[in-house]
């Protein structure tokens, strides 16, 4: 190659350098003033029952109304209590929500809100005996459907699991759970903390009674030390690109964006943890012991080989811990957030899921 | 396609290095029990904190934030039980209805 074409060559990619330049200025701009903050959870919803902090909303199916719905019986996915809803309808386009209602399910979302000093003194009881068995009631009402899929998402997978277990003849007619820790043991700093270090989780507790969301925050971030650094670093690497910082932003910005827990239920989740409960079968709710053997509806249990916050270890038992006998378990190439968001989602862990309501549920 | 940058492949195997060493020490047994010693310092630290403006409010015959949140934690956990009361009437008038009763 001549010089002549070498410098013809780097033309471009000299131009296209300092065009990112400008573009890199222009969005770091824009990030460090917090302007242009993309909006997240955007898909229309109506709210069809509301208890304390706890809402219940009905995604609009076409924007409009249910007349899109071809799916049945109705879909509930319940959240977790550590973090916010909407990473399951993060943006247009990149949204758990949006497919399901493309596929034609009637979606429902139990949000469980911003937890206050009211709620400190919750413990799983209020969700698993209380909050669920209302908001699955208020589902059926709503919808006009005998049963409900239910499909739980990290802990809110243990809290759909303990309903099922706990209410034997729930109006269920399958149970999805995606990336749920059983296995207390393989959740490192989580179970370490109270197992080896001694730590009384009622030192964590603020003055309202509750974990307080910085806490929770740093919990999570300490799973994967080097995060912290390799995400500002993916940052500046894609710093020049809109889609990307927007994408960026709405999915740190939830990563960062906890809830306060319930006293009550960090008290109990110590004690779950002491004991690994959940794979030793000593779980009690509301005075009761509860066997996720008793579980019999159909049952399909996803996990994410590279989570490294529910790790494979720690979800793998479950199959072998529920009763059912039509159950299914798919392990998937992913991280914890990725079964829901980005293109591997969209590709493999989303249509799986659908296809396994479909073939429980089938047409209307 | 766009390739890699060089810097960003550097950075990739030096992560690749050090992320198996940091993850294991924030799994281990040490790692837990300096974090918990740490929580506990801190905790302490903000009892004596608390302690101290709690005392001068009440020197002046007001409630100190502590009252307040003490108050507020009462008042929650009413909240709570008549919440929990109203849920689960509505599921034994949901169940009576059920039955045709």
């Amino acid at each position: 190659m001549t010089t002549t074409q070498t410098q013809a060559g780097l033309g471009p990619l000299v131009r296209q350098q300092v065009g990112r330049a400008g573009q890199r200025a222009r969005n770091g701009v824009r990030l460090a003033t917090g302007a242009a903050r993309p909006a997240v959870g955007q898909t229309p919803k109506d709210v069809v029952w509301r208890h304390g902090r706890v809402e219940l909303w009905r995604y609009r199916a076409d924007g409009n109304g249910d007349e899109d719905v071809s799916a049945r019986p109705p879909l509930l996915l319940v959240f977790s209590l550590f973090s916010r809803s909407y990473v399951l309808d993060l943006r247009p386009g990149n949204s758990f929500v949006e497919h399901l209602l493309a596929a034609g399910f009637d979606v429902y979302l139990l949000d469980w809100g911003v937890p206050d000093e009211r709620d400190a003194a919750n413990r799983l009881e209020d969700y698993v005996d209380d909050y669920l068995p209302a908001a699955v009631q208020r589902v059926r009402e709503v919808s006009g459907a005998e049963e409900v899929d239910m499909l739980g998402y990290c802990f809110g997978s243990v809290l759909a699991l303990l309903y099922a277990a706990h209410h034997r003849n729930a109006p269920l007619r399958s149970l999805t759970v995606l990336t749920t820790p059983v296995d207390l043991e393989h959740l490192g700093p989580f179970s370490n903390l109270t197992t080896r270090g001694g730590l009384d989780v009622t030192s964590l507790l603020d003055p309202d009674g509750n974990v307080p969301p910085h806490v929770i925050h740093q919990a999570f971030k300490s799973l994967k030390p080097t995060t912290a650094v390799t995400q500002y670093v993916d940052l500046w690497q894609g710093l020049w690109n809109d889609d990307y910082v927007a994408s960026y932003q709405a999915l740190i910005g939830w990563a960062t964006d906890h809830v306060p827990l319930p006293g009550g239920v960090a008290r109990q989740l110590a004690d779950m943890l002491d004991d690994n409960a959940i794979v030793n079968d000593r779980l009690v709710i509301g005075g009761d012991r509860v066997h996720l053997s008793d579980i019999t509806v159909p049952f399909l249990t996803v996990l994410a080989n590279q989570d490294h916050i529910v790790p494979e270890a720690s979800a793998s038992p479950l199959i072998d811990l529920v009763g059912s006998t039509d159950k299914h378990e798919l392990r998937l190439d992913g991280g914890h957030v990725g079964l829901l968001v980005g293109r591997t989602a969209a590709r493999t862990t989303i249509p799986t899921i659908i296809d396994f309501l479909l073939q429980k549920g089938g047409p209307r | 396609m766009t390739s890699t940058p060089s810097w960003r492949r550097t950075y990739d195997v030096a992560e690749r290095a050090v992320a198996p060493h940091a993850e294991r020490w924030v799994r281990s047994g040490e790692y837990a029990q300096v974090t918990a010693a740490a929580l506990g310092v801190r905790r302490r630290i903000g009892r004596v904190l608390d302690s101290v403006a709690t005392t001068g409010w009440h020197l002046v015959n007001l409630p100190a934030r502590s009252d307040v949140q003490k108050l507020r934690r009462q008042i929650g956990a009413l909240d709570r039980d008549l919440r929990r009361l109203s849920l689960q009437l509505e599921q034994s008038r949901t169940d009576r209805e059920g039955s045709g009763q």
